[in-house]
């Protein structure tokens, strides 16, 4: 016999075919409502379950707590369901509903992992500096994601439980929109919902103190960040997108779809039979939201243009976060009207009549633009989550954030992308209560130049750090901090204990094609409690960068670039105190608990939608 | 009414002794012949404060009082019943004899099972007797238990009664088919949330929250245990069949109502501000200003049925079975791994540490179950709380309103003229509201001092300066959890601290947990310590032996 390759192995596949549906069982099979993603590829166990053993990874489980049931899993490496590119699309079927949640879930994953360049941890149990090693109860290391988990119109993700639950209920009687009074309906079927949820739980993983409700925007925050990541995902449904652009003229932004030219008449009549017209790429969770008796979507992306008003008076998470959504979206569809208009002028200049139904090769381009720049600021919002203070974000932050990170990556910004994210910020007032001007440079972060240099931070490589080099990292940064000098620059208070809840190496490709070096580090401080105040927490976010790693001959190459700071003392700590305490007092919590308390319960947040 | 009081009285002691139009002063008339009202009252409970009080006390429906100057013949008896509301407003007529009005009789007992305080027999007793039987009109400002468990357990004492009218709010109306299916509905609901809740083996504090508010919507369960034998249903049905030859009157915001005879003769006149119209399913979805944890009660409703079953059966598996070799399919030791102790992710789960994370895990799921079963529970209160009839009396220049226990989307309605809720309330007030708010004599305030119930703009413009009204609030102490309304665990504060100090600070304030009562030679002590106001520009307070009177 000749051996005719070294193995006689087949090689470990890269990704996995699982069909899904695109928005939810209420589109049916119209405009590609079923797509394929490709997840990487894992071990898998019934469930499924990841085997690989590495931490942070998803599990399906499909217990029914209202029935106490658990339900057939699906085994995903089963040779015909292999051939079939997964179950096909169905209601009726548990086994496709926990493919679904698998394959969405993964894939949500990965966006995160692309845009910022490492992988995604889930959340950690509170440690102290000094915390013995090992893993705590608390820590999330397989994130569970339960399909079917009651009988209730609600998803949410719930760190006690350490997972997602996703129930299912009967559609209105009276009212069910385009559902069947009394349907089933199955929020794990909504590729929006799992986004939404999967989202949630990424956040609190980076960023854990973010559902610590110390001031209006940070609950509303988590609710437009999940919101954002779900809409942004629609702009890779080719299918439905060149659908949408023909339809709407090539302006996405037009929440209801023409049937045919008659734009004006279509959008009158939208409230009446045009109903099934609405578009969906800029509505989340058309299913669950018709089916509770909202004839919208659960939160349309475009609303009202909101003024500064609103902003203030508007606490609810959701309405709050839909501001947000509203002015991250808005900058979208200036870039991609910008962008579009150059194939517009080609197409009319070449003799193509005015707007109408578009030409498939123009709709293909304009489809191309749309992904390309929903891909964008999709990866620009999640880089910017490196870029927040580690508590008290505010809307103002994330723009700070959202130029600053745009700045380190793309430094001439040619398009002028960083105006219009300004400008659709301005518009609705959302102003950051720290930045001196309204303008591009007092927006980003200060730069700290090459001023603050750091010892013994190892580099690690691009699949991370090794344990040693973790060890080495953590005694690196604290001998910093702990210096008088460091505190100082850094705001925070000599007097308490600091933790440090992550930090991250981030290794990013510029536009420019060369190897961007990046440590991320959260630093956090916590003043508890009296019987009269509330707890709070402070710290800052340090940005450590070099200018090149190849230099062995560069003395001092590593530095703290940026310092992105919520302090607890002085004029800037008495402030937020304040503002904490009367957002605090406001919503009626009592003062004297613990700072942990101050979590959003998005069981609650969630509920009755 | 005054000329067709007297035969029915139980009393003839004083029926004739009625100062009619003698209008004394500071002096006020002494009621020599005192009685006490109801049985099983010590007489020496009586302070020295009121002893030197008119006759606040029994009396037959032809006894009435003198007014103080600046009062123009209006008490309002706030009765110390617990955690609940039951006022008797009376109205002097010419010949100084009371017209009366019940607004709701009701008392419950709470999540914290202490809003009960079984006061309300007495109450009750005291009523019939100061009302001689003779009762103008009844009022039931909306179907919790807090407000018409009186009339059921009572219900021998007010079937006897003269009655001339009953208001009910409009949902109630057999006529009314949305109302009526939707009210339906919600009983269906509430019955199968409190099933629900009955019947998890450990009931955790949510859990009982939810219960409570559920036992609230349905009233004290008969032996059956079905819905008809609820305790409500039974106050519902005597306020709506047990008065013979009587209907009540069904109302809306707006609608004007049929004032009985022996109020209009006097010179009674009555508003009707609300609930909204039936149609206005928005505002009344609209139960809170803050909070807002979903307003959408459909879901809550699909819930009800009990589990449905999703899918075939045969996609039912039992994971602790053991499968046949070579078959692949069920959750294996993996699946649970993240509950399995002490954390070794490296080691293989074995199939006993297995079992155990699954049975915890199961434990844990079920746990965070009730908080969103508590949310419709919630959504549930508030829609009824929003049914409330909202009356305003207005009798020689003073205008008193009762609110019931309405919230956000009720008031809004005819505060801001609206059919669209607004959670922020942030609508200009409308000219008539304001004049009503500006012009208040007596505000009974709305669900038993919660801070749901009063919107903040009511509170500011009835507070003008210079304008001191009377405010009535029924309530008890430690009945509902006082903090964080963002945690179901702690449910509302009841009520709300900062509302009342701001009530106190703009008007003649009185809670009806101030007042130590004595029952059947058993005090019961205050739950606040706070000085009752007295006299007030226009008015005064007298404690009573289980009541504050409001004289207007």
């Amino acid at each position: 016999m000749v051996n005719i390759s070294s193995s006689s192995k087949y090689p470990t596949p890269v990704r996995r075919p699982l069909r899904v549906f695109a928005f939810d069982p209420s589109r049916g099979r119209l405009l590609g409502n079923e797509m394929q993603i490709e997840v990487r590829f894992r071990p898998l166990a019934p469930g499924p379950i990841d085997t690989s053993g590495a931490h942070d990874q998803i599990a399906i489980v499909d217990y029914d707590i209202s029935r106490k049931k658990y339900y057939h899993p699906v085994n995903l490496d089963d040779p015909f369901v292999l051939l079939s590119n997964g179950i096909a699309p169905s209601e009726s079927d548990p086994r496709f509903h926990q493919q679904m949640v698998y394959a969405v879930a993964s894939d949500t994953i990965e966006q995160f992992e692309s845009a910022l360049g490492r992988r995604i941890h889930w959340r950690r149990a509170e440690r102290q500096l000094d915390a013995k090693k090992g893993w705590l109860p608390d820590d999330i290391l397989t994130l569970t994601l339960y399909p079917h988990a009651m009988q209730q119109a609600n998803a949410f993700y719930s760190p006690e439980a350490h997972g997602i639950l996703f129930g299912y209920f009967q559609a209105g009687r009276d009212d069910p929109g385009r559902n069947i009074p009394g349907q089933t309906v199955f929020t794990c079927l909504s590729h929006d919902i799992i986004v939404h949820e999967m989202t949630h739980a990424i956040l609190d993983g980076l960023r854990s103190h973010f559902m610590e409700q110390t001031n209006p925007d940070v609950a509303a925050f988590h609710e437009a960040f999940a919101d954002l990541a779900a809409l942004f995902r629609h702009f890779t449904h080719r299918e439905v997108l060149v659908d949408a652009i023909q339809r709407s003229g090539g302006r996405l932004y037009s929440p209801a779809l023409k049937g045919n030219a008659l734009a004006d008449q279509a959008a009158q009549s939208w409230l009446g039979a045009g109903e099934q017209d609405r578009n969906p790429l800029i509505e989340l969770a058309g299913q669950f939201g018709e089916a509770t008796g909202m004839h919208k979507g659960l939160r349309s992306a475009i609303g009202q243009p909101k003024t500064m008003k609103d902003l203030q008076e508007t606490t609810e998470c959701h309405e709050r976060g839909s501001i947000l959504v509203a002015a991250v979206f808005d900058a979208f569809f200036t870039v991609y009207l910008q962008r579009a208009t150059k194939h517009f002028r080609i197409y009319q200049s070449a003799g193509g009549g005015d707007r109408g139904d578009l030409p498939a090769p123009l709709a293909d381009a304009l489809c191309h633009e749309a992904t390309r720049t929903a891909l964008e600021f999709f990866r620009s919002c999640a880089r910017a989550l490196d870029y927040l203070p580690p508590v008290d974000v505010t809307f103002g932050d994330f723009l700070r954030a959202v130029m600053t990170a745009h700045r380190d990556f793309d430094p001439s910004d040619d398009e002028g992308i960083r105006d219009t994210w300004m400008e659709s910020f301005r518009r609705r007032e959302i102003l950051p209560d720290d930045a001196p001007f309204f303008s591009e440079d007092a927006l980003c972060w200060p730069d700290q130049g090459e001023n603050h240099p750091i010892k013994g931070l190892p580099f690690g490589g691009p699949s991370g750090l090794v344990y040693a080099e973790r060890q080495q990292t953590a005694e690196g940064l604290a001998a910093y901090i702990n210096k008088p000098a460091s505190k100082r620059f850094l705001k925070l208070d000599p007097r308490r204990d600091y933790r440090i809840p992550s930090f991250h190496p981030l290794y990013r490709m510029d536009r420019s094609g060369s190897v961007r070096w990046d440590l991320v580090v959260e630093v956090v401080q916590t003043a508890p409690a009296t019987a009269s105040t509330y707890p709070m927490r402070g710290g800052a976010t340090m940005i450590v960068s070099t200018n090149g790693t190849g230099d062995g001959g560069s003395k001092e190459a590593v530095f703290v670039r940026y310092v992105i700071a919520k302090p607890l003392t002085g004029p800037e700590g008495q402030q937020r105190a304040k503002r904490q305490a009367e957002h605090l007092e406001d919503r009626g919590i009592k003062r004297g608990g613990n700072a942990s308390e101050l979590r959003v319960n998005f069981a609650l947040v969630h509920g009755g939608e | 009414m005054a000329s067709k009081t007297q035969r029915t009285a139980k009393r003839t002691k004083k029926p004739t002794k009625a100062p009619a139009t003698k209008r004394r002063t500071q002096q006020r008339e002494p009621p020599a012949p005192k009685r006490m009202p109801a049985r099983g009252t010590a007489p020496s409970s009586r302070t020295p404060a009121s002893a030197s009080s008119p006759s606040s006390g029994g009396g037959g429906a032809g006894t009435g009082w003198t007014p103080d100057i600046g009062e123009v013949g209006i008490r309002v008896r706030m009765y110390r019943v617990g955690f609940g509301d039951f006022f008797l407003i009376s109205f002097l007529d010419a010949a100084g004899k009371p017209v009366h009005v019940i607004v709701d009789c009701g008392v419950f007992k709470g999540t914290k099972q202490t809003g009960d305080i079984h006061s309300i027999e007495a109450a009750v007793a005291n009523m019939a007797e100061t009302t001689g039987g003779r009762v103008a009109l009844i009022i039931m400002t909306h179907r919790h238990a807090d407000h018409i468990a009186g009339f059921a357990r009572c219900a021998d004492t007010f079937k006897k009664l003269a009655v001339g009218g009953v208001w009910m709010p409009i949902w109630e109306s057999e006529y009314e088919p949305t109302a009526l299916k939707f009210q339906a509905e919600l009983t269906r609901t509430a019955f199968g949330l409190r099933q629900h809740f009955s019947s998890l083996a450990r009931a955790s504090e949510e859990q009982n929250t939810a219960r409570k508010y559920m036992e609230n919507a349905t009233g004290e369960l008969g032996a059956t245990g079905t819905a008809a034998a609820g305790s409500n249903a039974v106050a519902l049905n005597l306020l709506k069949h047990g008065f013979t030859g009587l209907n009540p009157g069904y109302y809306k915001g707006g609608d004007n109502p049929q004032l009985p005879k022996a109020l209009d003769g006097i010179g009674v006149s009555a508003q009707i501000l609300g609930p909204p119209p039936v149609a206005d399913m928005d505002l009344m979805k609209l139960m809170d200003l803050q909070k807002n944890v979903g307003q959408y009660l459909t879901g809550a409703v699909g819930t009800s049925a009990g589990p449905f079953e999703p899918f075939d059966s045969v996609w039912e598996i039992d994971p602790t079975k053991v499968l046949a070799k070579g078959q692949r399919e069920t959750y294996t030791g993996v699946s649970f791994r993240e509950w399995v102790y002490p954390r070794k992710s490296w080691q293989p789960v074995k199939p006993a540490q297995a079992h155990r994370a699954r049975t915890n895990v199961e434990e844990l799921l079920l746990q965070s179950q009730p908080i969103a079963a508590l949310v419709a529970a919630k959504q549930l209160n508030s829609f009824l709380n929003n049914q409330s009839l909202v009356v305003l009396f207005s009798f020689k220049g003073k205008n008193l309103l009762f609110v019931g226990d309405s919230q956000a989307g009720n008031w809004e309605h005819w505060l801001f003229k609206t059919d669209t809720p607004d959670k922020m309330a942030k609508g200009v007030l409308d000219a008539t509201a304001q004049q009503i708010l500006t012009n208040l004599h007596f505000y009974k305030v709305g669900h038993h001092g919660s801070g749901n119930a009063t919107p903040k703009v009511v509170v500011e413009t009835m507070g003008k300066p210079g304008h001191k009204f009377a405010a009535m609030c029924s309530t008890q102490k430690d009945v509902y959890g006082t903090e964080d309304p963002e945690d179901p665990t702690k449910g509302t504060e009841v009520p709300r601290i900062p509302l009342l100090q701001k009530l106190a600070s703009e008007s003649a304030f009185v809670r009806s947990d101030q007042i130590p009562i004595t029952l059947n030679g058993k005090v019961i002590p205050a739950k606040v310590s706070e000085t009752l106001p007295g006299a007030f520009p226009g008015g005064r307070f007298v404690k009573g032996d289980f009541w504050v009177d409001c004289f207007l």
